[in-house]
């Protein structure tokens, strides 16, 4: 896969790093509101297939997990499971910042250790 | 939303979940309040937390508080008739608070706080690694 | 600004390679070279604008996220650097070609 096309990949996923971020702010700070249903994204899947039918056109889908937990005020959000959610997308994040920077430092390799 | 803007929903649950404890607060400070400033004894407050909507394009934002209600559930009666409260059958009315559901709330609302700030942190280190690209 | 200064620095050196007498072929691959630097100049010129346009967006506050700025930023720098390293061996080549002449 060309060099560009991988950058391209990696700022995707970040972006939807990003999304995910704020969903689960927003999944925490209704933890505690009557009804509230979470939000979930969607994209892992589209990007596994992409890879392999070449389609690299996609999009994160939001979605609502609409059922019921065993709350009576009808809220479905668990403070554990998005705190672990959370955690694991924060150093997704985090692994795919030190992804785009090796893909530029690479090059600077080539560059005869050129300062950055 | 990116990373700075998406903290502002974290705030808002921070906001939402301190004037919950500030209620709790006052409903465990009034527990013994037999007479308010009407005449009747404290009832126990309850905030209404409802999530925030963008009014353009329905992404979500947070949590408000919408409204501070109150509990419903009868007073307490306790027979005292030397109570200057007392009504003539002899029974004080107390508040409808229960220390025990109030300490419980509290533990939660605190816990809720924390998670908020929890995902501010993070958002700060996921903000940092990304300068470093 | 700076891809102007490579832009003089480079025009001059490919307007004096000539080709050598009686091998047309030459001309060909001159002008293939030239319309691959200017090409280049265009495309560096080209990300030094949209990594301008990320910070910018940035500071004003506007709805961009970080990593996006970052790597706007880092392709221009990188392209920068490419380009610029090819203009120091063009000319290193140049004054090797330059010294050979008696």
């Amino acid at each position: 896969m060309e060099d560009r096309r991988l950058l391209d990949i990696i700022e995707l996923c970040l972006n939807v790093s990003t999304l995910r971020h704020r969903l689960y702010s927003n999944n925490i700070a209704n933890v505690d509101t009557p009804g509230y249903k979470k939000y979930r994204v969607a994209f892992e899947d589209f990007l596994r297939h992409a890879l392999e039918d070449g389609n690299t056109d996609i999009e994160p889908r939001v979605y609502r997990i609409t059922e019921t937990s065993f709350r009576n005020d009808g809220n479905n959000v668990n403070l554990d499971e998005e705190i672990v959610l959370m955690n694991q997308n924060a150093l997704r994040y985090q692994a795919l910042s030190q992804f785009a920077k090796w893909c530029f430092d690479r090059y600077y390799t080539v560059l005869g250790g050129r300062k950055r | 939303m990116n990373l700075l803007n998406t903290m502002e929903i974290s705030a808002s649950g921070l906001t939402a979940q301190r004037l919950r404890l500030d209620i709790i607060a006052n409903n465990l400070a009034n527990v013994e309040t037999t007479r308010t400033n009407d005449g009747t004894p404290y009832r126990r407050r309850v905030p209404v937390f409802r999530e925030i909507l963008d009014q353009f394009t329905g992404a979500p934002k947070g949590v408000e508080v919408m409204g501070i209600i109150r509990d419903n559930s009868p007073f307490k009666m306790v027979y005292d008739p030397g109570h200057p409260d007392a009504n003539p059958e002899g029974y004080v009315l107390y508040p409808n608070v229960n220390p025990v559901i109030e300490m419980t709330d509290m533990i939660s609302a605190t816990r809720s706080y924390e998670a908020n700030l929890t995902l501010i942190t993070s958002a700060k280190s996921m903000f940092l690694k990304a300068l470093e690209i | 600004m700076g891809v102007s200064l490579i832009m003089s620095y480079i025009e001059p050196i490919t307007l004096e390679i000539r080709p050598i007498e009686g091998t047309g072929g030459e001309k060909g691959r001159e002008k293939g070279f030239v319309e691959f630097l200017k090409d280049s100049l265009e495309k560096v010129n080209q990300l030094q604008i949209e990594a301008n346009e990320a910070v910018t967006a940035f500071s004003a506050g506007k709805d961009i996220d970080i990593h996006t700025v970052m790597i706007a930023v880092e392709r221009a720098n990188l392209s920068l650097s490419v380009v610029t390293e090819i203009r120091n061996r063009v000319l290193d080549a140049y004054h090797e070609i330059m010294r050979m002449v008696p």
